[in-house]
């Protein structure tokens, strides 16, 4: 039995050199073609705009001399395609940045406010969004947008983000992706497909080319998970600690039935946008808005948002 | 619990640790694997234990009560019973739905509507594999073969052991109970072997067979869209996808009962590189074709009531080799098809005493042949998986049409193609041996081409792990 334990711990140190040399020399083709590498790994696009966002979040996180506030929002595509950050900015006289992201589940949100908070910025208001359709959601997406799309994935939070969803696959990626970087000569394509979309800037994504689609679908609205359940308690210790104006977010959908009674029994602060005047014909789904429909939304949340925490508008 | 999930890699080591600690104590390692197998068929589904428990009481009690029967007519009493409610629990989860549906479907063409007393009946995992295996042993106490067990433990454990409880190798009792009785002793190269069987079956299972699946459901879902040439290639990756499937998961087995000393038999003997259909059921589900043999063939005449009679008897074998696949119309015309290409085969056997290509003496020429009926058989057997997968006999009759009137059009999947030139040119060059997937002596190159498929199983290997498809057998 000694001698079977000690061969497969032998092969495991093996196996170990083995995956780091298979990834360096996946990551050097890259030099010659992409093809190797796009077959095995997923590959960074620009589509969702987490690649823009995640430069944009960094130097935002730098820039600690601005005397204004700052606000943060999170959430999934309901917060970072239909709420812009410049109306919101604009009106409140608040610097928000939008790090929003696909699919975005309350344990991301946690992940990226640690990395936010521990960046050493001062952050006075966080907005995070509660959105029904995403509380059972694993976070599978976001982690992974937020591994392969980022402009520098050796970035702490990326690690955080792959211990989320808990799948060997995201932690392969995370690994090659740590690996390439230390390989000379290696080579980072980006798919520059937009399927109709533009990236705004502060994170903020306006989709004006779009097809309207399952916009008679009921929306189905899941159970809340342990998980997400748990990441939602921290965030609010976390704000209470910092002393950050925490801000739960419902946003407006097509088709829903919503029940807000749970977050209502939380402490803290609700902006309903469920109640948005905002008409169906400027969704293209139940869940995104058109260009022109976001900053009609916008700048209804930043009317309540003024009203909610009493603040006095100034400019920034 | 799946072979190729997180779980059994975790279920796996704890009963391998734990069954070696007790080696000293035969009665509690064998309760040991009673637990584990219970647990591991629990796991899917807990309500269907009752089933594996009620037929080994039954197989138990009847095989005792045989042994002791004073005349042989009372010992074919409790065989009848034994085999009565064997095959009583298999027609009603298996078949009942089947027999209703034909029967009405019967009554409908003459005329006749019926109100069907139908039920929605789950069928329980692998209630194929253990009720032949149950069945066998009752047979055999009775034809004197073999002693019944007195020790009911060991008994239960060797019906449900879990690495050959859902898909086979289905076992005999003069070969895994012998093992299950006696004493075992931790045996490193026994272990090795396992542990390669067990890395080779994950290869063939997660990157060939599920990777090819890929590419077989868009092709027979979605079959208007596609040409005569995908309908064939539907086929030739379904028969691959079966083979990797099938034989991963045999794999699998084995290699899991070695780690725990015992020796499975092998199932499969590279039946892709068959010369003709007859040699392909000598190389594939060795065990079932077996069983079929020694309980059905022999007893039915087999050859010794001429030729005649043979060839019915292969007729039947097939017909009920269908049906034993599965609950479907497609299963029974997927046997006499294959039976048409099997029976002219056996038959000149019979009458020649050689096979046809004994008659070629120039050996380049009987390399093309048989090179020319490697390629013919796996043909004939890729378009016998068309009814084996389709939903109905109809479904199986489009898809054939198309392959006729639509020949000779470019193939729209070719990539999937590599997957099977990868599994023919490894079991072609490199495993040459189905108990040994691992020959490689050269310390560093083996430990390369195992950190290679432990590289391509981890680039393959879904979240939601896909299902194995005898599973449903």
């Amino acid at each position: 039995m000694r001698r079977l334990l000690y061969r497969i711990l032998l092969f495991s140190g093996f196996f170990a050199i083995f995956l780091l040399v298979f990834m360096a020399l996946i990551a050097y083709s890259t030099k010659y073609s992409p093809a190797v590498e796009k077959y095995l790994f997923p590959q960074p696009g620009l589509w969702g705009g987490t690649y823009q966002r995640s430069q944009e979040l960094d130097v935002w996180l730098k820039n600690t001399e601005n005397d204004s506030l700052s606000g943060l929002l999170l959430g999934g595509s309901t917060v970072y395609r239909n709420i812009d950050p410049y109306i919101l900015s604009e009106k409140t006289g608040i610097d928000f940045f939008n790090a929003g992201s696909n699919s975005q589940a309350l344990a991301n949100s946690l992940v990226l406010l640690q990395h936010c908070v521990n960046s050493g910025k001062p952050i006075q208001y966080l907005v995070v969004s509660v959105d029904h359709v995403l509380w059972d959601n694993s976070g599978l997406e976001s982690s992974s947008d937020w591994i392969t799309n980022n402009h520098n994935p050796s970035a702490g939070y990326t690690f955080n983000m792959a211990a989320i969803a808990r799948t060997h696959l995201l932690w392969l990626s995370y690994a090659y992706l740590r690996v390439k970087q230390y390989v000379p000569g290696s080579y980072i394509y980006v798919d520059t497909t937009l399927r109709g979309e533009v990236y705004a800037g502060k994170g903020f994504v306006c989709s004006s080319d779009q097809t309207p689609r399952k916009l008679e679908v009921k929306v189905p609205i899941p159970e809340m998970s342990p998980k997400n359940y748990n990441a939602l308690l921290e965030i609010m210790r976390i704000c209470k600690e910092r002393n950050i104006t925490l801000t739960f977010f419902n946003p407006k959908l097509l088709n829903a039935e919503y029940d807000v009674s749970v977050i209502k029994q939380l402490d803290g602060k609700i902006l309903d946008a469920a109640t948005a005047p905002v008409d169906a014909a400027l969704f293209y789904d139940n869940y995104h808005l058109y260009c022109r429909g976001t900053a009609l939304y916008t700048e209804w949340i930043a009317d309540e948002f003024i009203q909610l925490h009493h603040i006095t508008p100034t400019t920034l | 619990m799946l072979f190729n999930s997180f779980d059994y890699l975790i279920f796996l080591p704890v009963v391998f640790a734990s069954y070696w600690l007790l080696q000293r104590n035969l009665k509690l390692q064998n309760f040991l694997v009673l637990c584990a197998s219970y647990f591991f068929y629990g796991s899917w589904d807990w309500r269907f234990l009752f089933l594996i428990a009620i037929s080994t009481f039954i197989d138990y009690s009847c095989s005792i009560q045989i042994s002791r029967s004073d005349s042989a007519r009372a010992g074919k009493r409790w065989l009848g019973l034994s085999i009565f409610a064997n095959l009583g629990l298999l027609c009603f989860f298996k078949y009942y739905g089947f027999f209703v549906d034909s029967w009405i479907a019967l009554f409908a063409s003459i005329g006749y509507e019926m109100s069907p007393w139908t039920l929605s009946i789950i069928l329980p995992l692998g209630i194929s594999f253990y009720t032949f295996q149950t069945m066998a042993y009752t047979i055999d106490v009775y034809r004197g073969k073999i002693e019944p067990c007195k020790d009911y433990i060991a008994f239960s454990a060797f019906i449900s052991f879990f690495p050959q409880l859902v898909a086979g190798p289905i076992e005999r009792a003069s070969d895994l109970l012998t093992q299950v009785v006696k004493p075992r002793r931790f045996n490193y190269i026994q272990s090795v072997q396992g542990l390669r069987l067990i890395l080779w079956g994950l290869f063939k299972k997660v990157v060939i067979a599920d990777s090819l699946g890929k590419g077989v459901a868009p092709l027979f879902n979605h079959w208007a869209d596609y040409t005569g040439t995908d309908m064939l290639m539907a086929g030739v990756f379904f028969a691959f996808q079966m083979y990797a499937d099938f034989s991963g998961y045999a794999d699998i087995a084995i290699g899991s009962a070695k780690l725990l000393g015992i020796e499975l038999r092998s199932n499969f003997r590279f039946p892709m590189f068959s010369k003709s259909v007859l040699e392909f059921w000598q190389r594939w589900h060795i065990s079932l074709t077996k069983w079929f043999t020694d309980y059905l063939y022999i007893p039915m005449g087999g050859s010794k009531k001429g030729l005649a009679i043979a060839i019915r008897n292969v007729f039947i074998i097939f017909l009920v080799s269908g049906l034993w696949h599965g609950a479907n119309w497609t299963f029974i015309i997927w046997g006499a098809y294959q039976a048409a290409f099997y029976i002219p085969v056996f038959a000149y056997r019979k009458v020649y005493g050689k096979p046809m290509i004994g008659h070629i003496h120039n050996a380049l020429l009987r390399h093309i042949v048989n090179i020319g009926s490697v390629v013919f058989t796996v043909l004939v057997l890729s378009v016998a998986r068309l009814f084996y997968r389709a939903e109905s006999i109809g479904h199986s009759y489009v898809m054939l049409k198309k392959m006729v009137t639509d020949a000779f059009t470019p193939i729209s999947t070719p990539q999937y193609l590599w997957y099977i030139g990868i599994l023919i040119f490894i079991e072609l060059f490199i495993r040459r041996d189905e108990r040994n997937p691992i020959p490689i002596k050269n310390t560093f190159l083996r430990y390369l081409y195992c950190s290679a498929l432990i590289v391509a199983i981890l680039l393959h290997i879904d979240s939601h792990n896909e299902q194995f498809l005898y599973f449903q057998f």
